[in-house]
């Protein structure tokens, strides 16, 4: 479940699926089935990994986050200090 | 401040190395360090850290929550929510329950504990040091009576069933069942002194609850993911709770907590009722995925009932040498002495504070629990070795027989 990265994500917005992903979708379901059906999602696909301001999905889409997990990423995804 | 921790041990700034029979409160049932926590952790760092799943959601989440759906009691559809600690997750019930039923009242035990909130300080019983001087207190919770067979007034032999016809009177003439949302209590209560409800208890309780449309809310905070000798304290006697919260040995020391139940009960909540920035965050799933997988593949659940075994004996037989053990009790590997003075059953705190410094002196780790501060409690690693329990242990009887009576 964990990728094995590490390629730099390039820091530009790339949609190669339409929205959510054949990925993200079977992940939608999957989710249904087992989290209460309370919690919201603002955008729907699953995360792979994450880098600055670029969020790239489980289906290769790279995409802007001008959100940052509601304000917490103020030094972005994956700032280098996170994990030194 | 500890500089380095691995495995069983606990290694100080100044290069002690200490015995950990705590597992931070029942935190660290794989042990400190634990590899497939740390392999896992360090890969989702290395990948993202945070997103909140309610803006863009993640695997590990899912998987967290297929866990908890699969290994908690009940032969029923599941389905579970995240959050960051024992307190939320009890609150979060609480607000599943009362929405659910449309009712208010929140039923709670004496020597019960479930966190350190607005609501969870009202659910708690403990004044000192848990509430006093932090209210005022969250309306509509009512205390009940525990079977408490150690300290029963009543017959001893009887206590569940005594315990149970007081509990519903109170209910039906103090509350009004109809206005019940949700009965609260730990399986084997764990600040309140590892009180262990005789049997039938817990299926009475149960049973009421269901004939009355009330939601029965197990908090296995503390004797979850193998404590017990099961995975979770309430299969002892076949309880499948409406709700459960989880949390402590849920994910080897990263905050994470979890509620799980009823699939009907869980989807009934309107939608982004439920939520929070960080509840179910990346790092703390998969820490939880590796504390799990630990568990299973090491067959902890297992190994619990083996040291507590080993536990068990050993305190028995300090039982019937020292004249200040009033009881010996607990489950699996969450075992406890109850000190009292000789003779009596009056509570004897000194005693738990003496045998604590000596402990403290040998370079043992023991916890104290219990309302009267009279309860020596026992939570090591689910995966310590035998040779270092049973060193503990022998530390403990020192301790106890440096007790003057």
């Amino acid at each position: 479940m964990y990728s094995e990265a590490k390629n730099p994500i390039a820091q530009k917005r790339n949609l190669i699926t339409a929205i959510p992903g054949p990925k993200s979708e079977q992940l939608i379901k999957r989710r249904a089935e087992a989290v209460s059906a309370s919690l919201g999602t603002a955008f729907p696909v699953f995360i792979e990994r994450a880098e600055g301001s670029i969020i790239l999905d489980v289906d290769g889409n790279s995409i802007l986050d001008l959100g940052a997990g509601i304000a917490v990423l103020n030094v972005g995804h994956s700032s280098p200090k996170n994990n030194s | 401040m500890l500089a380095i921790l691995h495995l069983k041990i606990i290694l100080d700034v100044d290069g002690n190395s200490i015995l950990d029979l705590g597992a931070g409160i029942a935190v660290l049932n794989v042990g400190h360090s634990s590899p497939k926590v740390i392999e896992n952790v360090k890969t989702q760092i290395d990948a993202f850290t945070h997103t909140c799943f309610m803006v863009v959601p993640y695997t590990g989440y899912v998987e967290v929550c297929e866990a908890l759906n699969r290994l908690t009691p009940g032969k029923f559809k599941k389905k579970s929510v995240l959050m960051n600690s024992g307190a939320e997750a009890l609150e979060n019930a609480v607000k599943i329950a009362r929405s659910y039923t449309k009712r208010q009242a929140v039923v709670v035990f004496e020597h019960g504990y479930h966190g350190r909130t607005n609501l969870t300080m009202a659910m708690t019983a403990k004044n000192m040091p848990y509430k006093n001087g932090f209210g005022p207190f969250a309306p509509e919770v009512y205390r009940m009576p525990m079977a408490y067979p150690f300290r029963w007034n009543g017959d001893q032999a009887k206590c569940a069933q005594e315990a149970l016809e007081i509990i519903t009177h109170k209910i039906e003439k103090e509350i009004g069942a109809k206005n019940v949302a949700a009965i609260v209590i730990e399986p084997i209560q764990g600040e309140g002194g590892f009180i262990v409800p005789p049997k039938g208890f817990l299926p009475g309780i149960a049973n009421y609850a269901k004939e009355n449309g009330i939601v029965f809310i197990a908090d296995e905070v503390q004797t979850g993911f193998g404590r017990t000798g099961n995975w979770f304290a309430s299969e002892d006697e076949n309880v499948e709770p409406d709700i459960i919260t989880t949390a402590k040995g849920i994910a080897a020391g990263l905050p994470l907590s979890g509620v799980t139940g009823r699939a009907e009960i869980m989807d009934s909540i309107h939608l982004s009722g439920l939520g929070g920035t960080y509840g179910g965050n990346p790092i703390a799933c998969a820490a939880a995925l590796g504390a799990i997988e630990t568990i299973e593949k090491d067959n902890l659940v297992e190994r619990a009932n083996k040291i507590g075994k080993i536990m068990t004996d050993a305190l028995n037989q300090m039982a019937k040498k020292y004249s200040i053990i009033g009881e010996v009790r607990g489950r699996g590997a969450m075992q406890a002495i109850e000190l009292i003075k000789p003779g009596s059953d009056e509570p004897n705190s000194d005693a738990q504070l003496a045998i604590i410094k000596y402990c403290i002196s040998k370079g043992v780790l023991i916890l104290s629990a219990g309302t009267y501060a009279n309860v020596i409690r026992l939570l090591p690693p689910l995966n310590i070795d035998e040779e270092l329990l049973k060193d503990g242990l022998s530390v403990l009887d020192e301790a106890i027989a440096s007790v003057k009576s």
